[in-house]
């Protein structure tokens, strides 16, 4: 089973507001002194990929500096990886790009994708990439199973001794999250699937001599040019600001929050 | 102009969706999907039944979420997500979302059409009634030809009555609520006496106390209710994205430099295993709460 | 009269039997010792272990002889014990090669009346030790018979002889009045006694009685540096990183593990057992000694658990009384669990995690490295070319906000004392510490090499810091790397300050003070920060037998469970002082007592302390003016306040 995911690095969500800047020519956020780091989404799908087992591909569309995604990917033990360079776009731009860059690396059984990104959040690539791709579509996935030799297979974590590494899967089955709870969902690969967060997704931490190897190993590059990507309209950010919110905090006992509450909640 | 709704069977959205409808101007109808979701029949199905639209707007549950770029691009359109406003200048529809989790807000215009936006529904006022909706026809034939999934279970958590993004009352955990015990003898009952839902962060979803959709953040859930009671829930940015259209924030925490008390209206400073038990006594004799769901 | 002395081998026939005795006992003996040598030299290399022989000798006869960390019983013990041998030696000297020195005065005063003393302490000893142990071992029991029987022998030989001499050896006559006279008896027992004495030669390396020989080696060739700079390097090229197996282990360490004697004082000291978690720094030691060779995990061993249970305190270490390392050998073995296994709490996974992504352990922060500046007017190391001094911050300091009001108060007092200071502001990052504690030598290095980086870039010649990590850091790990310049923790050269009166010394009462391990006992300054708050009033654990805050070692990143936390039973200890205030000098400690006293009393950082004492007299005053934070209160230039009130308040100091 071939996987590709599809990983973002980002500006670092947690950096704190009062050290958060814009650039409002340019409309996006200033670097400062704020670190890059891999979107987490993008790390669930790696983990949820190396999960499943199978051989792994990174992709990443963004500036040199996304190297350091693929490097960390390669740490956790991602087969392979590969660098559009290249920045900015909007979401259907980033979806042809890397659409392409499937097209090249492939063929795929599975396209893994972060459900959104912690910088802009438009929530887009993955469905956007199905569509790019003609291929259907499962989002806010947090598990995947596959069939092989006509048994699901569960994801266990030991990819590396899984069957799953040497045959495409007849079907995936793919676990995600509703507003209600779960859904089950069944296909046939090829198949794109954005992957949420859950508690069995969490990134695994690397080994320090993965680490050091993964500095040595090597990256398929591509630039967007290569990759005869053009660009086209889809909408434009005209507007960034930082919203000026400060609310003063009452502090009351118990008796005064009560009373409080039971105001709000008489008037609804 | 002609805007579309389009409807996962969700009454309260409606009227948000017709109140953004009304502030872009333009002749109004709807489309109730109801029934057997499927992913790709459905998109193909909506595919016919929005040609010609200019706008199409969707609400903010996970069906919304994914079949709205989807559907932009079949459309030739293009997708904005998120939206918590919306207007027409110049005769573009633009959209005002927040950004790196909830530290910037942008306005994004659109450049293609149809515009295919889905939003924040209770942040927008109710529209005049909304347009009676028509149900979605499904004509088998007309299917795109692709392969298919195909959604085999529908497993339905414990809270189900009603969804946390329509949640008037949420009362919400954190890290510092220590374990699944904190939740279940302290937290929901208290959601009980209240009608509240039940949240929590993204720390407590993670560590497997409580289940994902309960989480509320930038990465999780966006609500917007009248009262959020966030319980040992630090603040961090990425969980106030999540929160920054609630009326009135309520924090307890034992920490009184916890960022939450920042962005809350009324606290207090204290551990929340004194605190509750408290709160619920003090609530239960003023009385108005009781038996109320 | 006669000279004083006694007849060698009296009623003993048969002498060749004792040597026929003698060559298998030490035969064994010499065997047994040669498998554990054997054993050591399996070890790795380690650095110098034998530079400057005059500590060495000094350390040896300070834990050895005077055995500084040893209760009087067990010095009582070993001195009979070398005594003994010394008069056993000189018989055979006289006996063998025809000396003649158990003559005269020398044989009353030392070889009765001394060695009857000393074998009386044996005695004495035993029974002491038993009841505190609280048992009699095989091995106490052993030594008892012997001192016991060596009583009994010279006890019949005085009543058969009625040697004139017999009252130098007083406990040995007190016997002989009520033994009866038996030439049988006397040589039955002096053949019994021989026979155990033999024994327990032959039998010796194989108990922990071993550490007789295996002590003094251990003190030798023990760490002569600060305990905080006890942590070894690793080399990246290496197959596994840390230790894995016993095969990873030094040879010091594999002495380290023979030379421990189960006393259990490292387990008492520590405090992750103290408040009832699993680990014991002496089970370890015994694991790991007891271990065969090859080349099995120990991870398993070793309860892994308890590995992540240790604040690298290093209560053990100082504890430790033949000087066994303990705390670096966790650290070895957490190393290979984080950088080849990547098998680790998930609480340090995420400061780990994000020190690697923005240079701090804290997830969630909504601070930022210069939010404590605002209002002060304090500069960049990049725009303050004259600054004498780098004010490092640390990651404690700045992102956590009840230690920015310490931050505050340190920068204050510095520019009161009109130190040229200058801080790396948001280019500061971890030292690196935490990285390092919980076993990420590797990050750690990438760290330190950054700071340094910056440190040269900018021309750093002396670093004061409020972090007793970062500074132990600064101090021991980074010259590794290069690092020449001079590191001071803040109570270091804020009693400095003090002390040129360029502030006035702290007046307030009812201080006691929280010595912080890598302040304390890594690194030996336990009376500036005392003088620079004024703390009075000790706790019952403290200085270098100070109890951890709990906060140490990666552990300020882990939930405890509730019923086992190390910071409340040092809060409770320091409520029990009755003070009114407990001075930190860490911000970790700060927030680890913080939560641990829940306003019992008043938690400070010694700094805090001390700028509450620069104030005016008339603190009314003060505190109108004094706005929103209470630190915020203006110093202003103007007032005629500060000079002529520092001056009363020396006086009234004084």
């Amino acid at each position: 089973m071939n996987i590709v995911v599809c990983m973002k690095q980002i500006l670092d969500p947690e950096v704190p507001a009062r050290d958060f800047r814009i650039d409002a020519a340019r409309r996006e956020a200033e670097r400062g002194s704020a670190s890059l780091v891999t979107n987490i989404f993008c790390e669930n799908a790696l983990e949820t990929a190396l999960q499943s087992g199978g051989n792994i591909t990174a992709l990443t569309y963004g500036p040199e500096s996304a190297e350091d995604t693929l490097r960390k990917a390669l740490a956790m033990k991602a087969n392979a990886a590969a660098h559009v360079a290249g920045e900015g776009g909007h979401p259907l731009h980033v979806a042809q790009v890397l659409a392409a860059a499937i097209r090249k690396l492939g063929p795929f059984d599975l396209i893994l994708t972060g459900r959104e990104s912690g910088d802009w959040g438009a929530g887009q690539t993955g469905a956007l990439l199905a569509e790019e791709l003609g291929l259907p579509c499962v989002s806010f996935a947090d598990k995947i199973e596959v069939m092989n030799d006509g048994g699901w297979q569960m994801a266990d974590g030991k990819a590396s001794d899984s069957s799953a590494i040497r045959h495409p899967p007849s079907a995936i089955r793919v676990r995600r999250q509703t507003d209600a709870g779960f859904e089950t969902v069944e296909a046939q690969p090829p198949l794109v699937v954005t992957i949420t967060n859950a508690e069995h997704n969490v990134p695994r931490i690397p080994k320090v001599r993965d680490v050091m190897m993964a500095h040595k190993q090597p990256l398929t590059r591509f630039t967007v040019d290569e990759l005869g990507v053009a660009p086209a309209d889809y909408y434009e950010i005209v507007e960034l600001a930082i919203p000026q919110k400060e609310t003063r905090c009452e502090l009351l006992d118990v008796d005064g929050l009560a009373q409080r509450i039971a105001e709000i909640t008489a008037a609804l | 102009m002609t805007n579309v709704l389009i409807l996962f069977a969700e009454d309260r959205a409606a009227q948000g969706l017709a109140g953004a409808a009304e502030q872009l101007g333009g002749e109004t109808r709807a489309i109730l999907v109801d029934g057997d979701y499927q992913i790709e029949e459905t998109l193909d199905a909506l595919v016919d039944a929005c040609r010609g639209a200019d706008v199409i707007l969707l609400a903010n549950d996970t069906y919304s979420q994914e079949i709205a770029p989807r559907l932009a691009h079949r459309l030739g359109g293009a997708c904005v997500g998120d939206g918590v406003g919306v207007a027409r200048v110049d005769g573009r529809v633009r959209v005002t979302r927040q950004v790196y989790g909830g530290k910037a807000h942008a306005v994004v215009e659109v450049r293609r059409s149809p515009a295919v936006l889905w939003l924040r529904a209770r942040s927008f006022s109710g529209g005049a009634a909304a347009a009676s909706a028509a149900e979605l026809s499904r004509d088998p034939g007309a299917r795109s030809g692709r392969r298919s999934t195909r959604i085999v279970e529908r497993n339905v958590s414990a809270q189900t009555h009603a969804r946390l993004e329509d949640a008037q009352v949420i009362i919400s955990g954190g890290r510092g609520i220590g374990g699944p015990e904190g939740f279940r003898d302290e937290l929901e009952p208290l959601a009980k006496m209240l009608g509240a839902q039940m949240a929590a962060s993204r720390a407590a979803c993670d560590a497997g106390w409580v289940p994902p959709t309960w989480q509320v953040g930038q990465t999780g859930k966006k609500v917007a209710p009248e009262l959020y009671v966030a319980v040992a829930i630090t603040g961090a940015s990425q969980h106030m994205a999540g929160i920054s259209e609630a009326r009135n924030i309520v924090a307890i925490n034992i920490d009184p430099d916890a960022p939450i008390f920042k962005h809350a209206r009324y606290g207090i400073v204290d551990d929340y295993r004194k605190v509750v038990p408290l709160l619920r006594e003090r609530l239960t004799n003023l009385g108005n709460h009781e038996g109320k769901r | 009269m006669k000279e004083p002395t006694r007849e060698i081998y009296w009623n003993i026939s048969h002498i060749w039997l004792m040597y026929a005795l003698l060559v298998p006992a030490i035969a064994i003996g010499a065997w047994g010792i040669w498998r554990r040598v054997q054993r050591w030299r399996r070890g790795k290399a380690d650095a110098s272990r034998f530079d400057r022989p005059t500590l060495r000798i000094k350390r040896l006869l300070d834990h050895s002889l005077a055995q500084r960390r040893n209760p009087i019983f067990h010095r009582l013990l070993t001195w009979g014990f070398i005594v003994l041998t010394i008069a056993t030696i000189i018989v055979a000297l006289d006996a063998d090669f025809g000396t003649a020195i158990m003559r005269g005065r020398f044989y009353l005063y030392f070889q009765s009346l001394t060695v009857d003393v000393f074998g009386a302490f044996v005695l004495v000893a035993c029974i002491a030790l038993a009841a505190r142990r609280p048992r009699f071992t095989p091995l106490l029991a052993a030594i008892f018979v012997i001192a016991l029987t060596g009583f009994l022998v010279e006890a019949l030989r005085i009543a058969a002889t009625h040697d004139p001499w017999a009252a130098w050896s007083p406990f040995g006559n007190l016997i002989a009045k009520v033994v009866p006279v038996s030439v049988v008896a006397h040589r039955t027992l002096w053949w019994t006694h021989l026979a155990i004495t033999f024994a327990f030669f032959a039998w010796l390396p194989f108990t922990q009685l071993r550490h007789i020989i295996t002590s003094p080696l251990n003190l030798y060739t023990s760490n002569l540096a600060p305990i905080g700079a006890n942590l070894k390097s690793v080399d990246f090229e290496q197959e596994r990183l840390g230790v894995a197996t016993l095969d990873d282990f030094t040879w010091k360490d594999r002495l380290d593990f023979d030379a421990c004697t189960e006393c259990g004082k490292c387990t008492d000291a520590c405090p992750a057992h103290t408040v009832g978690k699993m680990l014991s720094p002496r089970d370890i030691i015994i694991e790991l000694r007891d271990r065969d060779e090859g080349s099995a995990a120990i991870a398993g061993a070793a309860a892994a658990q308890a590995l992540w249970e240790c604040t690298t305190c290093a209560a053990c270490v100082e504890a430790c009384p033949v000087f066994i390392e303990q705390m670096p050998k966790i650290v070895d073995m957490r190393r290979h669990l984080v950088m080849d296994e990547a098998d680790f709490p998930d609480g340090m996974q995420s400061a780990v995690m994000s020190l690697e992504k923005r240079g701090h352990p804290f997830t969630g922060t909504q601070a930022t490295r210069v939010d404590w500046t605002q209002g002060l007017d304090v500069q960049h190391v990049s725009a303050a070319k004259d600054a004498d001094v780098l004010f490092w911050v640390g990651c404690g300091g700045a992102l956590i906000e009840r230690n920015q009001k310490v931050i505050r108060a340190t920068a204050q007092l510095m520019q009161k004392a009109n130190v040229k200071f200058a801080i790396l502001g948001r280019d500061e990052k971890c030292s690196g510490d935490p990285a390092r504690r919980i076993g990420n030598e590797f990050l750690f290095e990438m760290l330190a090499k950054d700071n340094l980086a910056n440190f040269t870039k900018h021309n750093v010649r002396k670093v004061v810091t409020p972090c007793p990590h970062c500074f132990n850091t600064f101090k021991n790990e980074y010259p590794r790397y290069g690092a020449t310049f001079e590191v001071q923790h803040h109570s270091e050269f804020l009693e400095q300050l003090v002390d040129e009166g360029k502030l006035a010394p702290a007046r307030e009462d009812g201080v006691t003070f929280h010595d912080p391990c890598y302040l304390g006992r890594q690194n030996g300054v336990y009376d500036a920060p005392r003088k620079v708050a004024n703390a009075t009033i000790e706790m019952e654990r403290s200085r270098n037998k100070s109890f951890c805050c709990g906060g140490g070692g990666g552990m300020s990143f882990v939930d405890e469970p509730s019923d086992q936390r190390v910071n409340q039973e040092r809060a409770n200890e320091a409520v029990a002082t009755g003070a009114k205030t407990l001075a930190v000098s860490c911000p970790f400690c700060m927030s680890m007592m913080e939560d641990g006293v829940r306003g019992r009393m008043r938690v400070q950082d010694i700094s805090e302390v001390l700028w509450a004492s620069q104030q005016p007299v008339i603190p009314s005053v003060a505190r109108d003016l004094g706005g929103r934070g209470a630190m915020n209160v203006p110093r202003s230039p103007t007032r005629p306040g500060p000079s002529l009130t520092l001056g009363m308040t020396e006086g009234e100091q004084n």
